[in-house]
């Protein structure tokens, strides 16, 4: 069973106390230890097929709708959605989806989804979310959940007090590798970590960045932390597990290469729990466009490759002088190599596709509602994710000479 | 090659040509920072009796359009703004005659080209139709359109060619250009919209390289000629944008579509022959229709079986629509009186010529 499951399985109440102590606030904290899931509605709890509907249909929405063709009777899309009737027509007419709306109330009231994938841009999320809990829908929310974090906790605490189920578009956090990975930490192989370093590299040449660069009006860079924002939820969400303390320190600096008014595109912070530190660097300048995790530990450091989708341990000298330097490489080769040969295994399986994270976080998603047990990211995570950028984004706005406030106007 | 195109366009029929002291004509360009936009714009600042707004978005960089600003001020007027909505384009669209809507994405995801494409000439045309005096609309569209999926080996596409029915099982940029054609003809339909529809081939030029597509894939360290004896339906853009003023300034072209291509069209093997006689050695692998099909079928069956861990970029479907080899027919273009001025032979010369420098 995958880290993600082991998550999952948590008691609330756990949760809910480690939220507290991890600074989620206690209000919500308080929240979290009164609600339960009561189950939803129209939903047999023993299993069956849900039915699905997603509003958004942009380039994201194709990579959901794939996944939905591969969870076999585990769920249905009935429905999507757009409030731009060429976009829905033109997801509905290529994924050959039954029905499509400009309405999303209509869309609700005709389907009675289960499940709603709420995948427009994130200022839009709150308000569809919550019109999804009122009709009594799951919801799988894209990242960043909304552009604050009050919005954000509103959210959470509304699944929460309906008892319905929210998650999170944390996808490569599902991928296999990262998945790997925290079964190490879980297993206790690197001991207690001690930091980690989290590298989130963005090519704004690739079809997500192209867009962007070539609307200056797009939303994200609307966004109160622009491009950074839009992003930030995949540097830290690896690291939200392991910081501690109440009230974790974030210093944040940014650049924009060639300088500019705008919201930059480089960004280091550095997060300081009471025992646990981590770096994160989002850059789009560094080539090749990287995206790993090394969490360095009290016994053993891992590194994650997420792009090469490679999971290896660093190799500490076992004999010494010369010669435990020279097996050194060999290690990491036969490391690597062991990867390799995994790889292929799985792509021959054909397990290896870019959105094999999405697949699996909604494979979990989906259980979790029909099983009534507790969604696979925990809401104390999203929270933290949540408060950890909004405070980036203010130490950003700071450095730009910047208020909050002013910064929120504007956006 | 021959030298600029600069004869004299009439006006459009929009302009009273009896009245002694009618304004003459405004003509609009929409992506006129692109390839064929820019080259639009030269053209009608040289022969377009009236004034050219040229739409560019906010966040474009000028490099293709500032020659022709800078070469004639008092003319070419630069025009910042977007079709992102009705309300944006609104204002576009007043004291226009003719509008030239050239702008839409060439790649990118398919939601992209959606909204690029078709929701933005959605925008446009609901703007245009709500004007007191609404302006022709010449929209550049695409051979692409065509179902050619059906058709013969040999067989000629002309302007009543069918259009593609499954522009899904193409590729995004034949699914938005089909439905944004279409979407265009409802709005003659419906609201009236004097539109004349073009339908280019693959536009080339100095600097930009004819191995498209329709010619082949580029996979890291090669090139896979597909296709063999195709011909490939080029059109240079100076030849492209010369058409394209002349559907605006004719008579008798409104509700009518009108492909546009140049003559003496290179097969895809001679094209890739003259590549690496112009521009140096291409390693490339060249596989025959039958062979591309045969691929295209393994490639297909895997993408389904392996639940798309690698995509269909090859189906049966496509192949058949793209590299069976057809011909294509430009006689109405040229019964407006369009020559392709700059022969084929000598275009791809001056094109091929100028990627040796890079």
């Amino acid at each position: 069973m995958s880290g993600a499951r082991s998550i999952a399985a948590k008691d609330i109440g756990q949760q809910a106390a480690r939220g507290e102590r991890r600074g989620v606030g206690p209000s919500v904290a308080r929240a979290l230890l009164t609600a339960t899931f009561v189950g939803a509605r129209g939903v047999a709890m023993g299993g069956g097929e849900l039915k699905v509907a997603l509003v958004g249909c942009g380039k994201i929405a194709d990579g959901h709708v794939e996944q939905l063709g591969k969870l076999g009777t585990l769920a249905r899309l009935v429905g999507v959605c757009d409030a731009e009737p060429l976009m829905a027509e033109q997801l509905a007419t290529r994924f050959k989806v039954a029905r499509h709306y400009h309405d999303f109330d209509r869309m609700l009231e005709v389907e009675r989804p289960d499940v709603v994938h709420v995948t427009t841009p994130p200022a839009a999320h709150r308000a569809l979310t919550e019109r999804a809990f009122e009709s009594g829908c799951h919801v799988y929310v894209e990242k960043p959940v909304t552009p604050s974090h009050a919005d954000t906790e509103a959210l959470v605490l509304g699944a929460r007090s309906r008892g319905l189920r929210l998650t999170v578009g944390y996808t490569y956090l599902f991928d296999p590798p990262a998945r790997a990975m925290r079964e190490l930490i879980a297993s206790g192989v690197i001991g207690e970590p001690i930091h980690i370093d989290s590298v989130f590299g963005y090519d704004l040449g690739g079809a997500y960045g192209l867009a962007m660069t070539r609307d200056g009006d797009h939303w994200a860079a609307r966004l109160p932390g622009g491009l950074i924002h839009n992003n930030a939820d995949h540097l830290l969400n690896k690291i939200a597990e392991y910081i501690d303390g109440d009230e974790p320190r974030i210093y944040a600096t940014g650049a924009r290469r060639g300088g500019g008014e705008r919201m930059p595109e480089e960004l280091r912070v550095l997060i300081c729990g009471d025992s646990v530190t981590a770096n994160g660097i989002f850059s789009s300048a560094i080539r090749p466009v990287l995206h790993s995790c090394r969490v360095y530990g009290t016994k053993d450091t891992i590194t994650v490759d997420l792009h090469a989708r490679t999971v290896v341990l660093a190799v500490g000298q076992r004999i010494p002088s010369a010669l435990g330097r020279l097996l050194g490489a060999f290690d990491q080769a036969a490391q690597y190599g062991r990867e390799g040969v995994q790889n292929v295994i799985r792509f021959s399986r054909s397990e290896f596709s870019y959105f094999a994270g999405l697949e699996h976080l909604m494979r979990l998603f989906y259980e979790s509602i029909l099983k009534g047990t507790e969604p696979p990211i925990a809401d104390r995570q999203i929270l933290w994710v949540s408060r950890a950028i909004e405070r980036m984004n203010e130490a950003l706005m700071v450095e730009r000479g910047r208020s909050p406030h002013e910064e929120g106007r504007r956006a | 090659m021959t030298g600029p195109l600069t004869g004299p366009l009439t006006a459009p029929q929009t302009t009273p040509q009896t009245a002694p002291l009618a304004a003459p004509p405004t003509a609009l360009v929409t992506g006129a920072n692109g390839l064929l936009g820019s080259a639009l714009a030269a053209r009608l600042a040289l022969s377009w009796p009236g004034e050219v707004r040229c739409l560019v978005r906010s966040s474009s960089v000028l490099a293709r359009l500032e020659p022709t600003l800078l070469a004639h001020p008092d003319k070419v007027r630069l025009v910042m703004g977007s079709l992102a909505t009705v309300e944006a384009c609104a204002p576009l669209a007043v004291g226009v005659d003719v509008v030239f809507h050239l702008a839409a994405a060439l790649r990118g995801a398919p939601p992209d080209l959606v909204r690029d494409s078709v929701v933005a000439t959605r925008n446009l045309l609901e703007a245009i139709a709500l004007c007191a005096a609404p302006p022709r609309v010449v929209l550049a569209s695409s051979l692409a359109v065509y179902g050619t999926s059906r058709l013969a080996r040999g067989g000629v596409i002309d302007e009543g060619s069918p259009i593609e029915a499954c522009p899904e099982r193409r590729d995004a940029y034949c699914f938005a250009k089909v439905r944004q054609e279409r979407l265009a003809w409802e709005y003659r339909r419906r609201k009236g919209v004097r539109l004349c529809v073009a339908r280019p081939g693959v536009v080339y030029a100095s600097g930009v390289s004819p191995l498209v597509g329709r010619v082949g894939l580029g996979v890291p360290g090669m090139f896979v000629v597909l296709g063999g004896r195709a011909a490939v339906p080029l059109t240079h853009v100076d030849n492209c944008a010369e058409a394209l003023a002349l559907l605006g300034a004719r008579d008798g072209v409104e509700g009518r579509a009108f492909n546009v291509v140049d003559d003496e069209l290179p097969e895809t093997r001679e094209l890739v022959q003259q590549f690496e006689r112009e521009v140096g050695p291409l390693r490339h692998i060249a596989l025959p229709y039958w062979a591309t099909l045969g691929a295209a079928h393994l490639i297909a069956r895997y993408a389904e079986s392996s639940h798309g861990q690698l995509p269909a970029f090859l189906t049966p479907y496509r192949v058949a629509a793209t590299y069976r080899g057809f011909r294509y027919d430009n006689a109405r273009m040229k019964g407006l009186g369009w020559r392709p001025r700059v022969a084929t032979k000598d275009g791809l010369r001056e094109a091929l010529a100028s990627l040796r420098h890079r």
